[in-house]
């Protein structure tokens, strides 16, 4: 049984979230369409999450001792789905406090959960996470960013990179090394970094579309008191390795919903007329209805657009069970690697099939449309490295679900 | 009706022991039909077809239960005595055209027609074979289309011209059980044939209503993608197995990662094709849909599975010595079973266009 709250179930949720969606569709609208600044996007993401947290709707599935109103993660998931359904909130920073926030609720004291979660379910904070190094990529446990203990806390040296936001954001969960150089993923400690904090100067770096998302980040003597510390000395690893499960839910759901709706506008744009949605067109029609023209979709779209469905569908329904699954309060692990592999390799199959399906509006669209698909095109090549990269996943896999032995 | 998730374990497992016991052309489908299968398939069409043919993936064995699965979803009676005309390879139209009072049919039997070796005995000797065209279903007298086979020899398109107007063909090609490739059949453990026919409507039966056709499409889709599926499953712990043992360079080739990966994709598109089966099964908002879906995803698998296994087992896996050969060609079969990994997705497609967009099929 899904705890819902006040609500009989999540359906009746949703139609009420929805309805609310809708009466407040206006003042949710982006100002900027298609390509734009971190900047527009964390303004964007602010006004919506601030409206629903006012609306109560960006409350449910959090618990009451962080402002939230109780309920299961999958109301986030729902609430997630709805807001990729309308693109009012980016996909990225979206996904950022389904991470995170679930670990800083689990391993912070209830003295910092209390402080720093309301703001950012409200909106008002945005966090970043400081894991990998530029030695450190796929191999987390070889961190080398050192947290050294002083008189009441600790002292941070060392760099970070690929730090989504950082210079955006108002706090840093950071993964440091507390333990001898050589003792991997035993000797990582967890902390909660305020920026700016005297200390930390970071350099924007730009991403392939365009994005200055992206920071490499220098800590230098950087001063976090004890109570900052998430869980203990030497509890780390598991911090990180915690946010498997909350990444691989409600995330891995918002993601896949944006998908999907990306795909209802490459339908929308490649076979335009369609008889359920033309009151006019009867199954008698003939010569121009859009019965015809869906019968004269050439096979070559239509195979496409169908392959990029069917593996779409296949994340949908894997995700589906995990998250019900977790709701269950069943432990996830190494099968999730199959959730994450597909939701990867749909999104990359998604955008290529568009690339192929609207010929040049990647490369020399310079409308709304185009700067929209061709960012989104070059940000979807990072799914299969991003968050455990293909690779690592395909290990997990062979090690673990296969049982294949060691490499 | 759906039944408890016990009492499909309970079925699963005594139709996997069945097949396991008497695996062979006609047996496996005696043991079945004594075993209640076909009221399962009344009971809960859906579990009932994932159970049985997850059961003849798993196990190899040789059964006809597509013919039970097309009629019963046709709402007609069935029974090793009866058989029923399948689409054409790739394809999921009605196999028969009627123009005027001429029926032409143009698709596949099984080997309950089929296979002249299947010894089923004379209790069980087909006598009903059922064809749907876009209007109608009709009735067939068998013996026409076995002379014929007998005639031909199998394979050719022959005209049994002379008997009340029927011009029949039925390729039926190493019927005794050789290897494929010898015959005219690939697979010879499920020798399913192409038929043509061509007939007067008056000679033959109305029996029912050609608008349960897509249901009897959906139906056998879940019931192929689930055989694929395990199929699938069995070529996967074949190569498994091989990896582990097979040592080159002085390590079991299981920890070249080569290999590992080609093992991971292959697991990754078949556990793909598992969960759009289950959803399906368990019933979303567009059931036909679901049904392709998952009908698609498992012929992709059992491609993609195939192609690894296969590389990964190298030299023996290329033999008949090894087992392998008999999970690729049975997969090959069946994936060109009402709609194939290649022709699916145009029809999925198509369906999108049709509905302006991505149905979701499944709320959390």
């Amino acid at each position: 049984m899904i705890e819902t709250g006040p609500f009989p179930d999540l359906a009746a949720f949703r139609r009420e979230l929805v309805a609310w969606l809708e009466t407040e569709a206006v003042g949710l609208r982006p100002a900027h369409v298609g390509h734009t600044t971190p900047a527009d996007h964390i303004e964007q993401f602010r006004r919506v999450k601030a409206a629903l947290w006012s609306g109560g709707w960006g409350r449910y599935g959090w618990p009451e001792r962080v402002g939230g109103l109780g309920g299961s993660a999958m109301m986030r998931a729902v609430v997630g789905e709805e807001v990729a359904s309308r693109d009012i909130a980016d996909a990225g920073l979206w996904s950022m406090t389904e991470v995170l926030g679930p670990t800083v609720l689990a391993f912070a004291s209830a003295e910092l959960a209390a402080q720093v979660l309301p703001p950012k379910l409200r909106g008002e904070a945005i966090w970043c996470q400081g894991f990998s190094e530029p030695s450190t990529g796929s191999d987390l446990a070889s961190l080398a960013c050192r947290a050294t203990p002083v008189d009441g806390g600790w002292l941070i040296n060392g760099q970070k990179v690929w730090t989504s936001f950082a210079d955006l954001a108002q706090h840093c969960v950071l993964l440091a090394r507390t333990g001898e150089p050589g003792s991997a993923h035993r000797g990582i400690t967890a902390f909660f970094i305020d920026i700016p904090s005297p200390g930390i100067t970071y350099r924007p770096i730009e991403i392939q579309n365009g994005a200055l998302e992206f920071c490499e980040v220098f800590y230098d003597d950087v001063f976090v008191p004890d109570e900052r510390m998430l869980g203990t000395v030497g509890q780390g690893w598991q911090v990180a390795m915690d946010i498997l499960p909350y990444e691989r839910s409600t995330s891995f759901w918002h993601r896949g919903a944006m998908l999907h709706h990306r795909l209802d506008q490459l339908v929308g744009l490649v076979a335009p007329s369609s008889p359920d949605s033309s009151p006019g067109s009867s199954p008698g029609d003939v010569g121009d209805s859009p019965a015809d023209s869906v019968e004269l979709l050439d096979a070559s779209t239509a195979r496409s657009l169908g392959e990029a469905y069917q593996m779409l569908l296949a994340f949908r329904t894997r995700s589906m069970v995990t998250q019900r699954r977790l709701a269950a309060g069943e432990t996830l692990g190494a099968e999730t690697s199959v959730d994450k592999i597909l939701v990867a390799s749909s999104e990359q199959l998604l955008y290529d099939t568009a690339r192929d399906l609207l010929p040049g509006l990647i490369e020399f669209g310079d409308d709304d449309l185009g700067r929209l698909w061709r960012y989104e095109y070059l940000y979807s090549r990072a799914a299969t490295i991003y968050g455990g990269t293909a690779e690592v996943q395909r290990n997990i896999v062979a090690r673990r679900l296969l049982d294949l032995g060691a490499e | 009706m759906l039944i408890d998730a016990d009492d499909l374990a309970l079925l699963t497992q005594s139709f996997r022991a069945a097949m396991t016991a008497e695996p062979g052309p006609g047996a496996a489908d005696r043991v079945l039909h004594e075993l209640g299968w076909l009221d399962a398939l009344a009971a809960a069409p859906e579990q009932a077809v994932v159970a049985a043919f997850g059961a003849l993936g798993a196990t190899g064995a040789a059964a006809t239960l597509l013919d039970d699965v097309v009629l019963t979803a046709l709402g007609l009676p069935t029974g090793l005595d009866r058989t029923v005309v399948l689409a054409t390879a790739h394809s999921a139209a009605v196999p028969g055209v009627l123009t005027g009072d001429s029926v032409t049919v143009a698709g596949l039997v099984s080997s309950r027609l089929a296979a002249p070796v299947t010894p089923l005995g004379d209790a069980h000797r087909v006598t009903k074979v059922v064809v749907v065209t876009a209007d109608a279903v009709l009735g067939v007298d068998p013996a026409l289309l076995r002379a014929a086979a007998d005639a031909t020899g199998g394979g050719d398109v022959g005209d049994g011209g002379g008997r009340g107007g029927v011009g029949v063909g039925v390729g039926v090609g190493g019927g005794g059980g050789g290897v494929g490739g010898k015959g005219g059949t690939l697979d010879p453990q499920q020798p399913f044939a192409a038929v043509s026919a061509r007939f007067t409507r008056s000679s033959a039966r109305e029996l029912g209503d050609a608008a349960h056709w897509p249901a009897a499409v959906r139906l056998a889709r879940l019931a192929l993608a689930a055989e694929l599926i395990a199929a699938s499953r069995q070529m996967l712990a074949l190569a498994r197995d091989h990896a582990l043992g097979r040592v080159q360079f002085g390590r079991p080739i299981a920890s070249f990662q080569a290999v590992r990966h080609r093992l991971a994709e292959a697991f990754v598109a078949i556990e793909s094709a598992e969960a759009v089966l289950t959803a399906g099964v368990g019933g979303t908002a567009d059931d036909d849909l679901a049904a392709a879906v998952a009908k698609s995803l498992a012929g992709r698998a059992a491609r993609l599975t195939a192609t690894h296994t296969q590389q990964v087992l190298a030299g023996i896996g290329f033999t008949t010595d090894h087992g392998l050969h008999l999970l690729l060609k049975r997969t090959m079969v069946l994936d060109t079973l009402f709609g194939s990994a290649r022709t699916l997705p145009v029809e999925i497609g198509r369906a999108l266009a049709r509905s302006g967009g991505a149905p979701r099929l499944l709320e959390l």
